[in-house]
């Protein structure tokens, strides 16, 4: 399997003049052609940061990386000219965006805008037809019928509407797709279809994709690895097989799970995890789960958690010291 | 948006329902036949300008239907080049000093930083002068002539619109579409002509047809004070002027220049405010 995207030792703030937002700390992660990677975490772990650092859309100039390699088939994205990066989104990377209600030109055609992308990164000599033409497949691609490409965006449901934005995403055929919840705004029907959908789609066009949730049924249904993230830092990164079985996981893994409900056990209460996330300017030190950590030891406040590896699970906490088979990592 | 006719259409329809822009519409219509026949009503030359003594003050007739003033120059053909004179400085004035607020105030709007703060305290600086007094102060310095009396009215009218096109593309700028079209890789100035621009068109429209009221009534008032154009021209402020000592004896004089200042401003106003609301999406039904 070859690797498409690889994250390296990436760190992203926010600085303003007030204060320094840590909002990624150092994480690392690869993904190999063909699969998903799903991001889960809290509201404010970080999740679009990473999404909006790999495509440098960072807002200007607050957001900057502060360390790390994004490597982009090979390719350091950090060290490519804007107009290099450019030419990269929408043909080789693309992303889907939360709210399809406001990701669409409200004053532009869809079909009109799907052929932009298509204008912007396709051959220098196509000719009008066969920019329709490509239109018109994609959107059949994503389940709507072609003659709606005259249609304005008003015009869509909010399924539709992510469809298309979908379909915008797809023109080109990129080979990452970065999908940040992309259906958190529609309802639980419309969600399954979404996502069937992109699942469908991903192998048919033998793309990657990160699909950021804070959803662990998307993850179950889409993803084949899962990071984990809590306050800008993987936690716990498996595949998706791993991080749904019993067996050794991070305390905020087990929390998340804490906090859904289960079907077939008979718990009476969901078991939350207590407190809130630190205050990304004032991360703790140590291991940054401790203050919320049911199982805190005094090491925990000080001496940051190693990363432990039982074969390709890797879970950061002092737990687990000792207790891999791979060793420290 | 030209492939469509049917948003157009729309527009129209919503438009025409509203009785007041109709009425502003049909005044400007008037208005601009005024302006484009000027010269069979009377030559420009023998009728509007030539000095005729012999025939000064005529009250109303069949061959001078709104008189003639002090110097015998029949008053029709005068206003009618003044429409002529006034609806090409306003639309000149507007058309330029929108154009370039459009580039000024999207880019600053999309680029902040530096380039924002600069050029919006120039803007923040020319507007603590009055603008009329600008414009005065402008042409005082330039001479007066028409192609001076536009640059002074350009300059006087663009740091207002600049403001006004920079806060409505920065909540447009908020949009996702606008990530989205950054995402997908399109460059800084597809984004802002296409998406940001284009999408603030109908607020821009509305404030340009404003915009053309208020030059038509700067033009009349520096004109007044005699800063406008020539003396001798037949512009309506610089005709009010001049009758300004007949008012007891001839009212008419002073009445219809007047009233060609008041109706044109008053309908272009109307018009803009019925195009609001015809192109405001919120009251689409």
């Amino acid at each position: 399997m070859n690797t498409i995207l690889e994250v390296k030792d990436l760190s992203v703030e926010y600085r303003t003049d007030l204060e320094t937002v840590h909002a990624v700390n150092g994480i690392s992660f690869s993904l190999h052609r063909g699969q998903t990677l799903g991001l889960v975490g809290e509201t404010g772990a970080g999740k679009t940061t990473t999404a909006l650092s790999i495509l440098r859309l960072l807002p200007k100039p607050t957001g900057v990386v502060t360390a790390g390699e994004i490597l982009l088939e090979g390719v350091n994205l950090l060290d490519l000219s804007d107009a290099q990066m450019k030419a990269l989104l929408g043909e080789k990377m693309s992303m889907i965006f939360q709210d399809p209600m406001s990701a669409l030109n409200p004053i532009m055609k869809v079909g009109e805008q799907i052929a932009e992308t298509l204008i912007l990164h396709g051959a220098p000599h196509q000719t009008k037809k066969q920019v329709e033409q490509r239109v018109e497949e994609t959107l059949e691609l994503v389940g709507i019928p072609a003659f709606r490409k005259n249609e304005y965006p008003h015009q869509f449901s909010g399924g539709m509407k992510q469809r298309v934005v979908i379909a915008i995403a797809l023109a080109c055929q990129p080979h990452l797709l970065i999908a940040d919840e992309p259906t958190t705004a529609l309802d639980v029907t419309i969600q399954a279809q979404v996502l069937a959908m992109m699942s469908e789609l991903r192998n048919k066009l033998d793309m990657s994709m990160i699909m950021i949730t804070h959803d662990l049924g998307i993850v179950a249904q889409v993803c084949d690895d899962v990071a984990v993230m809590y306050a800008g830092e993987i936690v716990e990164y498996a595949t998706t097989e791993q991080i749904f079985s019993p067996g050794a996981h991070h305390p905020y893994t087990t929390g998340l799970f804490g906090s859904i409900p289960d079907l077939k056990g008979g718990t009476k209460r969901l078991t939350p995890i207590e407190g809130l996330m630190p205050d990304p300017t004032e991360l703790p030190s140590g291991c940054k789960f401790h203050p919320r950590c049911p199982h805190k030891m005094a090491q925990c406040e000080t001496v940051p958690p190693p990363t432990v590896a039982f074969e390709n699970h890797l879970i950061s906490c002092h737990l687990y010291t000792g207790q891999a088979e791979g060793g420290l990592k | 948006m030209k492939k469509d006719r049917g948003q157009f259409r729309e527009i129209w329809r919503r438009l025409r329902k509203n009785r007041a822009a109709m009425i502003g519409l049909s005044i400007i219509i008037v208005v601009v036949l005024l302006a484009v026949f000027a010269d069979v009503i009377g030559d420009y030359h023998e009728v509007a300008l030539k000095v005729n003594t012999s025939n000064k003050l005529q009250p109303p007739s069949l061959s001078h239907p709104f008189g003639t003033d002090i110097f015998g120059r029949d008053v029709l053909a005068r206003i009618a080049h003044g429409a002529r004179l006034s609806l090409s400085i306003a639309l000149i004035t507007t058309l330029a000093s929108f154009t370039i607020a459009c580039f000024f105030g999207a880019a600053v709007a999309y680029w902040g930083g530096w380039f924002d703060i600069i050029v919006m305290r120039i803007c923040d600086l020319f507007m603590c002068i009055p603008g009329i007094l600008l414009a005065l102060a402008i042409i005082a310095a330039l001479g007066t002539s028409k192609v001076n009396l536009i640059i002074a009215l350009i300059i006087a009218s663009l740091p207002g619109n600049i403001r006004f096109i920079r806060s409505l593309n920065l909540t447009i700028i908020e949009q996702d579409y606008i990530e989205a079209a950054k995402a997908y890789g399109a460059s800084d100035f597809r984004v802002i002509v296409r998406h940001i621009l284009l999408n603030a068109l109908g607020p821009i429209i509305v404030q340009a047809t404003m915009n053309i009221a208020s030059i038509i009534i700067s033009t009349a008032s520096l004109s007044f004070l005699g800063m406008g154009v020539k003396a001798s021209e037949p512009e309506w402020g610089s005709m009010l002027a001049e009758s300004a000592e007949f008012l007891r004896t001839k009212p008419f004089l002073t009445l219809i220049p007047g009233a060609a200042i008041v109706f044109s401003a008053l309908a272009m106003n109307l018009l803009g405010d019925g195009l609001r609301d015809a192109l405001d999406p919120r009251l689409r039904t």
